[in-house]
This record gives C-alpha cells, structure tokens and sequence, in this order.
C-alpha cells in the first residue's frame, strides 16, 4: 500500500521564508499540482493501491476539482490546523501512525520508473537514504538546542552515541513496525507542545528535520530497530536522486528534494514528463486548475520546445542504451564558443525563455569543445581513456555513465547538443 | 586541437563530480561551514574564536564528542 499526504495549511498560507511551504515550496504552485498527479500515476503503474491521506480543503482541490486518481481519499488532517503551519512535517507523522497494515509513504515529489525491492521495503522500517552528519542538521541543532526547553531523550543519546547528527530520509520511509510509527508520532507531538511557547524564537520550519527524521532515526536507534535505506552513499545535495534528465530510461527513482522545488530546469521537467506520459490527465488538470483560477498561467512551455522534449523523450525511451551511445551528438546550430585565450565561453539560447545566455566553460564544462564536431559518448570515451590517469580513474563503463549524464543534461535540459537523426523523427 | 581539450578537461574528470543543472537538498539560512553545536553551560577548554573563518565571534569549546569538534558557549 503506498500512502501519500497533503496538508494545505502550509501551501497556503503565503510566506516568503525558504522554510515554509507556501505553493508547497514550489517556483510556482502549478508545479505542487502536476508534481503530484504526476508521483500518483507513477506509483499507481507499480502499485494496486495508493491513497491520500489530507484535510478539507485538499480534498476540495485534489479530488473534486482536479480529479488526481488517488485510490482512496482519507480526510484526517483538519484536526492539526490549530499547529504552526511551518510544522510540514507533521502531517507525514500524523499519517504513518493512521496506518494498519505495513505501508509505503512516499512524498509527493517523488516519482518512480520501477518498483521497490520487496527485500528492503518488508523490513520493520526503510528510508530512501540515511543522512549522516549533513551539516544542515548541526546548524539546526545549534540553533534550537540553545532555545528549546524540552528536547526527546533519544535525541540527546543519538547524539552521545554517534558524536555526530544522523537520520533517515523520509522521502519515501515505511514499513511493517507500525508501533514505532505510532511511538514517533506521540514523541514529535510532545516536542513541539512542550516547546511552542518558544517557536517565536527558532525558524519552525528548521524543526521539521528534527522531530521527523533524526527522532525518527534516534528512537529506531535506542530500540535496536534496524532501519533500511533503499540508497546508499546519497550526498548532502542529492545529486544521484536529481537526475530529471535520466529519468525514466536510465534512472528509476527522482525526488525533488528541498530547492530542487525551486528550479525552473526541475519544474519543467516535471511538467513534460506528466505531459509526455499521461497526456489526458495533463490536459484535463491543467484545464481544471485555470478554469478555477487555481494559477494563473506562467512559465509555459513553447509548441517548440514541448516538440522537442516529447521527441527526445521518446527517443531515450525506446532505444537501447548502447545504441544512444553511439549516437553522434553536435552543438545546436545557435551555439556560439568565444575563445578569448584562457578563458572560453559559449552563448546558447536558453530554451525555457529564448533568452541569450552565457556559460564560461570550468571544469566538466570544457567537454563541450569536443562537440564541434559530431561525436558518440562511446567514441569521447575512447579516446579520454587513451589518457592513462583517466583510466586508471575510471572504469570504461563508469566513464560512460559519467559522459552520458553530462551529454543528456546538455541536451534535454539545455539544448546545447542535439542528436544527430532524431529530430527528424516525428511522435 | 585535442590535446588542448584534454588540458582543460582532465583535472575536472580526475578529481571533481560533473555539477549537474538540477540538484536538491534543503533549504536554509545559514553558513555551512558555521555549524556548532550549543554545549550546555560549564563546558571546559581552550576558547577559539572564528574557527572555519566564520564570522560567529561566540566563544567555540574543543568537544570531541560533536562532529565539528567544537561546540558553541550557550551563555
């Protein structure tokens, strides 16, 4: 059973603080709806049952007005409107105690292209990563620990334990030991009671993090709980979870972690990809949405560049990896390379406003100059690994993996390489 | 022709990650590198002031325990 949830105290209650939630922490709050109809729909492909668990006023938009195909929709959060809408977190925790039975909660910023291994996910408790020591936690801790008049003690074990802040990631986070759940949720309520006296104090929405997944992670811990990431080695940016422009036909898993909300590059993508995979439900929640005045149109996406990315979509997915390896990409046509000595340059147009931008070529950058004329990923390949310290680095297969990331993120995102013989083709 | 990509490119593929356009990771208000945990009163050692070159002048405590290896003077 795979559970989401939405609480719209937060998405709707305006603030400009980075820490709130306001449009749910999107660049614009279209973006919260496809995100959302778009994480349903991949989880419905995998599994039977996914419900929402959410209030009044989500129900109202979700399901009455843009008809996301929830399974079940459950309305069990109005009785938290009276906690500081910052508390986002919340509403998760609410939602993990509700269940019954084993459960997969996953954000609805999350979205897959296969199913979870049953081996990880039928564990007492499994997390998408486990977070040790990212320095966002240190500056939370040193900034509430000062102020806060009650903190868990498993908080204060952990950190004597470990000497250092860990926790889980609760992108996606369930399992079969319901009491833990039931146990975390009693434990994050009294925190935030026995301390909201002092929330005119702290920055709330830094509590989030807390009381969510490193008391999570340090009661697991104090009850000799294993707890079972379905991604090892992720780091603090969450570069290998980020890859929209793998998505779907070299990467299972995307999550549009914290600023990654904030991206226009992310938000697009998003947006194509409902587009591209459920054109009706695109179609009809985009026209539900302005016909209720629930945005107002910004950031569309040109014919031109909507052409482009279904194109390309559909060429990533239905051809085999070697063979996109093979494939010679060049610079667009409109790409410009101004060599002044040290320091070279490009000017491209950036596809989402047309604007002129320019790119000073650093570091992995400096690929680029390689594509002025046609090349394969395989045949860069080569002849980077005729260096001998580049394939003592890398592996051949690590370093395609490497160029076809930087290739494909030129191109889908950018339009900075074109493939040669696939524009042509028509959906 | 070649060899002069190879010069700009090499040290990148030898020892950084490709900076992706989309990434994640949490929002925040603070300096990085300017984390300390708040000890509780009474912690002992030797004062540093702007370690990491931060430019928190609050006293910082050596405490091994703490990842940072120093904690901030609550007081």
């Amino acid at each position: 059973m795979i559970v989401q949830s939405f609480w719209s105290k937060p998405f709707l209650k305006d603030s400009n603080h980075p820490n709130a939630r306001f449009k749910g922490g999107w660049l614009h709050e279209k973006y919260f709806y496809y995100s959302t109809a778009l994480s349903c729909l991949k989880f419905k492909e995998f599994y039977k049952e996914v419900d929402l668990y959410t209030d009044s006023n989500g129900e109202k938009i979700l399901k009455t007005i843009l008809n996301i195909p929830y399974s079940n929709y459950h309305n069990t959060l109005d009785p938290l409107n009276d906690y500081h809408e910052n508390l986002w977190a919340l509403p998760k925790l609410h939602t993990y105690s509700n269940q019954n039975t084993p459960f997969i909660h996953a954000d609805t910023d999350v979205f897959i292209w296969e199913k979870f291994s049953d081996k990880i996910v039928n564990n007492p408790i499994f997390c998408q990563n486990i977070e040790d020591n990212y320095p966002i936690y240190g500056e939370t801790l040193d900034h509430i620990l000062q102020i806060l008049d009650w903190i868990p003690t498993e908080i204060i074990n952990s950190l004597y334990k470990h000497k250092r802040v860990v926790a889980f990631n609760a992108g996606v986070l369930g399992g079969t030991d319901l009491d833990f759940y039931k146990k975390l949720y009693r434990s994050a309520i009294k925190m935030i009671q026995e301390n909201n006296h002092l929330f005119h104090k702290i920055d709330v929405g830094m509590l989030n993090m807390i009381y969510e997944q490193h008391l999570g992670h340090a009661i697991a811990d104090k009850n000799n709980i294993s707890i079972h990431p379905l991604f090892e080695n992720i780091d603090p940016k969450f570069t290998q979870l980020t890859n929209f422009h793998l998505a779907g036909f070299h990467t299972k898993y995307v999550h549009a972690i914290g600023y990654a909300k904030k991206s226009v590059y992310a938000c697009e993508q998003i947006e194509a990809l409902l587009l591209y995979e459920f054109p009706e439900y695109y179609n009809r929640i985009k026209h539900n949405g302005l016909h209720n005045s629930l945005w107002k149109e910004q950031y569309e996406i040109k014919e031109s560049r909507k052409n482009f990315l279904l194109t390309m979509f559909q060429w990533l997915r239905n051809n085999s990896i070697s063979h996109i390896y093979n494939t010679k990409f060049s610079l667009n046509n409109s790409v410009k390379i101004l060599d002044e000595g040290e320091t070279i340059t490009i000017l491209f147009t950036k596809p989402q406003t047309n604007e002129i931008e320019k790119l000073e070529l650093i570091d992995w950058d400096n690929i680029l100059l390689y594509f002025q004329e046609p090349l394969s990923i395989n045949e860069l390949c080569n002849e980077l690994m005729n260096d001998s310290d580049i394939s003592k680095k890398y592996t051949k297969d690590k370093l395609l993996d490497k160029i076809l990331s930087f290739v494909i993120d030129k191109c889908l995102i950018h339009e900075i390489f074109i493939p040669e013989n696939v524009l042509e083709l028509s959906l | 022709m070649k060899n002069d990509f190879l010069k700009r490119v090499k040290g990148a593929l030898l020892s950084k990650e490709e900076a992706k356009t989309i990434s994640g990771g949490y929002d925040h208000s603070y300096d990085y590198k300017c984390f300390f945990v708040c000890c509780p009163g009474g912690a002992s050692g030797s004062p540093v002031i702007n370690v990491n070159g931060c430019s928190d002048t609050r006293y910082k405590y050596y405490a091994p325990q703490f990842a940072s290896g120093y904690c901030v003077d609550c007081s």
